[in-house]
């Protein structure tokens, strides 16, 4: 049975990577998409910042202030912010609203405290920028001020610090210990445990529907599934055929895709600045060997059911409309665990598809449990066989031809 | 041998009414022999060849393969089949040389026994010109040569073929009747449906007429004309459409 399902497994797959769209969409496609995409956003983002940073700003300055010093104080620390021309003279609102890089300030003093109004148009994002470098340069003014204030009364503001905290960070490790290190890696791995799982739940269901509707509803319409089923090859052996070679496209896609977009958010953060994040994940041999056990029961479930649903369907129109609805609950599944950290209640690692998350979740971040990882395996393995079962059943049922009285 | 015992098979259609496609029909076909089904489109044809083959049961009736019953044994029954549906459509990316391996060991041949049927069916359906072509770029008539030699990659001794001739161009046409001359030389056990009464007239020594689901003829074509004094099967045929109501649209 298995030689046979190997052999139809080899078939599909020769067939699919003759066609050069389907490569084309499948390899190479998600390695240069997303690279492609975020790192022009990255470029976009960096080049904005640059231009919002390098612009030149006009500061309306229109100033309740007694003294002279105190509005040269101010006016030093909106200088020391960003590149601003200064305009002392009343606001006019409207000039604010249609220019793109000017602002206004109304400063006054109630006693002892500067009150300090920013006016700016929040539709424009050179405005925004120039307002929010305005209230840091007024914060400075404030923590200057403060300063000051308490070293006229002989205090040290250094020592009104009366709690230090340190960081030891466990679970990760780090060169030398190095706290900062230890802490990047853990955010990384956080980073993975929430996107790795959604994003393979995408892809793999996503990445085989239109692959698994072809090789069943769209081979029943062209009228090339018949053929094999006058050969000696057994009903079962032609389902575990079907899931197989889906579930190794689907692996496939899921896998480049996830590629693409870790090189392309790499990209990104490159081009931000921010290329500092390591890209190391805590996992040994065994939580590979974990991870990679998870994916394929993901990939074999997630064929299993799209195999079952195009066999059932009399045409590709109509295993799209049952497969649609499918994805839709796989999506929410993924969505709504997104955000949830691993080590759920036992009752989680029963539900298909959750399981599969959480199991993950487990490996990334530490807390794999035996129990749980068992569970999520004898569920999804007995779905796995069920669904086999069911679509040999239906191979072996008259519906899985086209039956039309001739 | 093919016994065909008293077969009938029904569906329901979408409208939830029941149809009866096939009723009672029996005849059989021996070792050397070509038997053609010929009637309308609708008339049963390809569900009795369905029913041969094993692709559909039948509500009531059996047939006989060699011997063996094919609803209790289908897959040995399989394995004495060479089926060709007129719905059979060979498609993909892979050639036509790659195929024939592929249904070869889904037969369970050995590589070398592949390549020795491969070679003798590209030379008889003269196909060496487009063998390692992918089906995406064949003629329907290539495509038909394709789908019989597919069919015969195991070497059956039953061979059942669906409107083999549907669609093709004469030169093509001629291609596979003289296969099936030949298949039958080797003495093969051939049954064969058509609506083209010449393919019949050239090709059968027995002849069943179907109208509606009935086998309302089963005989050799000689005995056939004898019976209703006529020159023609064409003559017979039209004389059953016309009493029988089956009135066909141009």
């Amino acid at each position: 049975m298995l030689k046979d399902a190997l052999i139809i497994m080899t078939k599909e797959l020769k067939n699919i990577f003759r066609d050069k769209r389907t490569i084309f969409a499948t390899i190479v496609l998600p390695l240069v998409l997303f690279p492609v995409m975020f790192g022009i956003i990255g470029l976009i983002t960096k080049a904005n910042e640059e231009a919002k940073a390098k612009a030149e700003y006009t500061v309306y300055i229109e100033s309740t202030l007694s003294k002279p010093d105190e509005l040269t104080k101010v006016i030093d620390e909106i200088h020391g912010v960003g590149n601003f021309e200064i305009i002392n003279g009343k606001i006019d609102e409207e000039v604010i609203e249609s220019g793109s890089t000017t602002v206004g300030l109304k400063v006054g003093k109630n006693g002892d405290v500067f009150i300090a109004t920013v006016v700016y148009n929040s539709m424009k994002e050179k405005s925004t920028y120039a307002a929010q470098k305005i209230r840091e340069a007024l914060m400075n003014l404030n923590g200057k001020l403060v300063s000051a204030e308490l070293v006229s009364r002989g205090i040290n503001p250094e020592e009104l610090n009366f709690v230090q905290i340190n960081d030891t960070v466990v679970g990760v490790s780090a060169e030398n210990g190095n706290v900062e290190e230890a802490k990047a890696k853990g955010q990384f791995t956080q980073m993975l445990a929430m996107l790795v799982p959604y994003f393979l739940l995408l892809y793999i269901f996503a990445g085989s529907m239109g692959l698994g509707i072809d090789t069943t509803a769209g081979e029943k319409e062209r009228g090339s599934l018949s053929i094999l089923l006058v050969n000696q090859v057994s009903r079962t052996s032609i389902a575990l055929g079907k899931i197989l070679y889906l579930m190794l496209m689907s692996i496939l896609t899921s896998v480049l895709n996830l590629v693409g977009l870790i090189i392309g958010l790499y990209l990104q953060m490159s081009f931000l600045g921010e290329g500092n994040m390591p890209f190391s994940v805590e996992l040994d041999a065994i939580g590979y060997l974990l991870l990679f056990i998870t994916v394929i029961l993901l990939a074999l479930i997630s064929s299993g059911i799209i195999i079952f649903v195009g066999i059932l369907a009399r045409s590709v129109k109509e295993a799209s409309g049952y497969i649609t609805p499918i994805y839709m609950i796989v999506l929410l599944f993924g969505i709504s665990t997104m955000q949830s950290e691993g080590s759920k209640a036992f009752y989680y690692y029963a539900i298909p598809f959750i399981n599969v998350i959480f199991t993950m979740k487990d490996i990334f971040i530490g807390t794999f449990s035996v129990a749980n990882f068992s569970t999520m395996l004898i569920v999804n393995g007995a779905l796995v066989v069920l669904f086999v079962y069911l679509t040999a059943k239906i191979f072996n049922s008259e519906k899985v031809l086209e039956v039309t009285v001739e | 041998m093919v016994q065909v015992n008293n077969i009938s098979k029904s569906f329901v259609n979408r409208k939830k009414k029941r149809i009866e496609a096939v009723k009672n029909v029996s005849f059989e076909c021996r070792s050397g022999e070509i038997y053609g089904l010929l009637g309308p489109n609708g008339a049963g044809k390809t569900t009795t060849l369905r029913v041969i083959a094993t692709l559909l049961k039948p509500d009531s009736g059996s047939v006989m393969v060699n011997g063996l019953d094919n609803q209790k044994e289908p897959d040995k029954v399989r394995a004495m089949i060479g089926f060709l549906t007129s719905d059979m459509k060979v498609s993909g990316n892979l050639t036509g040389r790659e195929f024939l391996k592929f249904f070869g060991q889904l037969n369970h041949l050995p590589d070398e026994k592949i390549e020795e049927r491969t070679k003798m069916l590209v030379e008889m359906l003269e196909m060496a010109d487009f063998i390692d072509r992918s089906p995406n770029k064949l003629s329907s008539g290539m495509k038909q040569k394709l789908s019989i030699a597919i069919s015969l990659i195991h070497d059956p001794q039953v061979i059942i073929f669906d409107e083999p001739t549907n669609g093709l161009d004469i030169f093509a046409s001629k291609v596979v009747t003289d296969f099936l001359k030949e298949m039958k030389r080797q003495q093969k056990t051939i049954i064969i449906s058509t609506h083209i009464m010449s393919v019949a007239e050239k090709l059968c020594d027995q002849l069943g007429l179907i109208f509606n689901g009935q086998l309302v003829e089963n005989d050799t074509i000689e005995n056939i004309l004898k019976k209703h004094e006529a020159a023609e099967i064409e003559d017979v045929f039209f004389a059953y459409a016309n009493s029988m109501g089956v009135i066909q649209s141009a």
